[in-house]
């Protein structure tokens, strides 16, 4: 089995000289590329679900880890989609067309849509912000909700 | 040895061809936001209505700020009236035989038992809105203090 391993990785490794044309007397050398690539990789979280309490106050914490970005590049994360989007951010009460407008905040700052919030650059393998959600005020009781998309991505 | 050498060197061998195998990576997730309002509402109902000169009046109202779930609305309704008898009636307080017929109008139309006579949307609830009940009595027969005592029910229902 030895014998057959070491066969196989002999004929691998001397696949690149084949198209070389050497003459027999002369001294040649044939420069044979190395190249060791990393894919690049990442962890992000994003809260499943946030509730807000009675006061229409709630977070949720948008991490990166474990990040190994291409050099020059950063991952960002932005909200692209919110299910009840109209010009603001708005949650919507069930099949009822009552909707409050809400904030997306991170510290004093307020999140637009398709704007990125975080970003992590290459080199840096993490990153992590809280995002705080505000309601505004209600004027009808009710079971509210939105559905937010995130997306990724590296450039 | 050898075995043990030459599987290390497949391996290698193995991982340096995957290498190059990046992809395009544009992932993402969704979140979703839960916040329930509860119901809650505040109402005035006058302790007691005075009428003098045959004629007292007295507002009823849901004030501003009160939450009702969407879809529902919020009424007013006289359940009871202690004296009732086919009509509310205010009773002498030395003689009980003595009665008083007496009439309620919002505005100008007559409040019924048991109907409502004062009805909020969730937002007319929370912009408030007001009844201001007029209570008429007839000539009475004897002088003397006449009562009477009505029952509000205030309750929330499907709209």
């Amino acid at each position: 089995m030895a014998v057959a391993l070491v066969l196989v990785l002999a004929f691998a490794i001397s696949v690149p000289g084949f198209a070389a044309d050497f003459e027999l007397s002369s001294e040649t050398t044939q420069g044979v590329p190395v190249t060791f690539g990393v894919a690049q990789s990442f962890l992000v979280t994003i809260p499943e679900a946030v509730a807000l309490d009675a006061n229409g106050e709630g977070s949720g914490t948008v991490s990166v880890s474990d990040a190994i970005l291409p050099f020059g590049e950063s991952l960002t994360v932005t909200i692209t989609g919110a299910t009840n989007y109209d010009a603001g951010f708005r949650l919507k009460d069930g099949d009822n067309d009552s909707f409050i407008g809400y904030a997306i905040k991170k510290g004093e700052n307020l999140i637009q849509k398709d704007i990125a919030f975080l970003t992590v650059a290459a080199g840096d393998s993490t990153g992590s912000i809280q995002l705080d959600f505000a309601a505004s005020a209600a004027t009808i009781a009710g079971q509210y909700s939105d559905n937010l998309t995130f997306t990724v991505a590296v450039a | 040895m050898k075995k043990a050498i030459s599987l290390i060197l497949v391996m290698l061998l193995a991982f340096a061809i995957c290498v190059p195998s990046f992809a395009a990576n544009e992932p993402g997730g969704t979140t979703t936001l839960e916040y329930t309002v509860a119901a809650s509402y505040e109402i005035t109902i006058p302790e007691n209505v005075v009428i003098t000169e045959g004629t007292g009046s007295g507002a009823v109202s849901v004030n501003a700020g009160s939450l009702i779930l969407a879809g529902e609305k919020i009424t007013f309704t006289i359940t009871e009236a202690t004296n009732y008898d086919g009509g509310f009636k205010l009773v002498n307080g030395a003689d009980a035989t003595i009665l008083l017929d007496y009439t309620i109008a919002n505005d100008v139309t007559p409040v019924v038992l048991d109907e409502a006579f004062l009805v909020a949307t969730a937002a007319e609830a929370n912009a408030g809105k007001a009844a201001t009940l007029t209570y008429t009595t007839d000539d009475a027969v004897a002088a003397g203090e006449y009562t009477d005592t009505i029952t509000i029910t205030v309750a929330t229902v499907d709209a």
